[in-house]
């Protein structure tokens, strides 16, 4: 958004709409082309009515929202309440750092999805392992973000508030945590998608409930509508949580030009 | 030729300060001396990459010298102190916070009076900042000019025996640029503020200065210019055959510590 040129909000919404259109006319356009087997795709009206008969009334299809949202926020928040000190800690203390930023740096490259067999073997529950492979998704992004927000600090900032005379408390509270705030949402952005990433994954393999699982059974029973109702309600579930995290944004962020 | 003032006691003084840079693109002091004495306006200039900031990064106490020492008021400087404050090359006021909690923020930071009172003090200081109106604004809401001089009410309130400025006007356009040295010398004048002010500009050291210091490569004091202009200075005062011949003067002084630098540079060295 940032590097476009600005449009006017009706031109962007008139072209946003059209981008749209078109997009629907080229799925009907492939779901009725030659190339692709008979009823593997649903064309887009087939499948609204398939989401209106079957799912609009369906408490079964909206719990699956629900758990699903559930799981993506308290992956998201253990996440934050983990990697946001750690990642302070790591970028204040040298001797935290030199101590436990080896072992993090072994553990950052292992994809979250390779923590699924471990993590039903370690967490008592499924639900309790969904979450925590979403928590390791999100977890490590926050850090570095945290860690590249400290290492960001203009040097200035610090003398200054150390020749005023503040104490370390009031620098680190009223300097250096809001000055890597916009590093954090930064990470926020880019740990939501992550955490919904990896939890439609471990919905699919470990779970028996969320969006996930929703649309793997549309797989599994060869339903093809369920399929694509259930890819467009986590593409829909990710704008959502996108959004939510924009208007935190603005608000903590008031002091920032656009 | 001596570059000590030797007359009262100094209200800054520097022996011998030796500073060697962790990193390479920082400039090297080889043994820097000088004195400011009280309610002085000392201009320090020199070519770019002498070692003018960074002695002004050691006096505020943000580096530690490998040797020599400064001391302010006779007392040694060990560590930053809101007795010396710096208006940096880019402006540092904290862009979260709003004009009027930048300015507070060193009197509350000590808890000097109660918030109330310091405010107050706050508010008279940007009314004669021009800025009153802009107190509850964010420094990206304000204009370069207008940032420099809430950089300026953020040191000024602390009431700092010693303000050090680094090339605060640099980046700004021509006509902000005059305007606020203008506006500088009415504070200096008014105040008596003792200053050491930062500059790669020849006019601009001749306007603001009682007394220029030329830095040489090695970071010392090669010359001492005093500039016998009357105050209060305006800018009438730059058509003054007096104003000409200082400049004149130390465009010559720089051009020597220029020339006198190192070897000779031939092409076939130059990489």
């Amino acid at each position: 958004m940032v590097f476009l040129p600005n449009a006017s909000k009706r031109t962007s919404w008139r072209r946003g709409g059209t981008a749209i259109l078109l997009f629907v006319l080229l799925w009907a356009a492939v779901a009725h082309s030659p190339l692709i087997a008979e009823g593997s795709l649903p064309n887009p009206w087939e499948t609204v009515d398939y989401f209106l008969s079957e799912f609009l009334g369906d408490s079964g299809y909206w719990s699956s929202w629900w758990v699903s949202f559930q799981r993506v926020l308290y992956g998201f928040l253990a996440a934050q309440l983990l990697g946001i000190p750690l990642g302070l800690l790591l970028g204040l203390s040298r001797r935290a750092n030199a101590f436990v930023f080896p072992v993090f740096e072994l553990l950052r490259p292992i994809p979250p999805l390779a923590w699924v067999p471990l993590s039903i073997l370690f967490w008592p529950t499924t639900e309790s392992s969904i979450v925590f492979i979403t928590t390791v998704g999100a977890f490590f992004i926050i850090v570095m973000n945290v860690l590249y927000g400290i290492h960001g600090i203009p040097k200035q900032y610090l003398w200054q508030a150390r020749s005023l005379g503040a104490r370390r408390s009031a620098i680190f509270l009223r300097i250096i945590l809001p000055a890597i705030l916009p590093s954090v949402i930064a990470g926020m952005v880019l740990g939501i998608a992550v955490t919904w990433n990896v939890l439609i994954a471990a919905e699919m393999i470990a779970s028996d409930s969320g969006l996930g699982r929703l649309t793997w059974e549309g797989y599994v029973s060869a339903t093809p509508a369920v399929v694509i109702i259930g890819m467009a309600s986590i593409g829909l579930a990710g704008v959502i949580s996108t959004a939510l995290i924009h208007v935190f944004e603005r608000a903590a962020l008031r002091w920032r030009s656009e | 030729m001596s570059v000590l003032a030797t007359e009262t006691a100094p209200l800054l003084s520097v022996r011998n300060l030796r500073w060697a840079p962790p990193r390479e693109e920082e400039a090297v002091l080889n043994g820097t001396s000088l004195d400011l004495a009280e309610g002085s306006l000392t201009v320090l200039i020199g070519p770019s990459g002498c070692g003018k900031s960074t002695l002004g990064y050691l006096i505020a106490g943000y580096y530690e010298a490998a040797a020599g020492e400064i001391r302010i008021d006779g007392r040694e400087v060990r560590q930053p102190k809101p007795d010396r404050l710096m208006v940096f090359q880019e402006s540092a006021l904290w862009p979260w916070m709003t004009v009027l909690d930048n300015v507070v923020f060193g009197p509350l930071s000590r808890r000097e009076a109660p918030r109330r009172e310091i405010e107050a003090r706050a508010q008279a200081l940007l009314e004669e900042f021009g800025l009153a109106a802009f107190a509850r604004h964010y420094p990206h809401q304000l204009s370069g000019g207008m940032k420099r001089r809430v950089d300026l009410a953020q040191a000024v309130i602390n009431q700092p025996r010693l303000l050090i400025l680094d090339e605060p006007f640099r980046g700004l356009d021509v006509m902000t640029r005059e305007l606020m040295q203008e506006y500088f010398l009415q504070l200096f004048e008014g105040r008596g503020q003792t200053t050491l002010f930062i500059t790669s500009e020849v006019e601009e050291a001749v306007f603001l200065a009682d007394e220029i210091l030329v830095m040489d490569q090695q970071g010392r004091i090669a010359q001492r210019l005093p500039v016998e202009l009357p105050r209060p200075r305006d800018a009438a005062v730059t058509d003054t055959q007096e104003f000409q011949k200082a400049q004149v003067d130390l465009l010559a002084a720089l051009e020597a510590v220029q020339d006198e630098t190192g070897e000779p540079e031939t092409p076939l060295e130059k990489n």
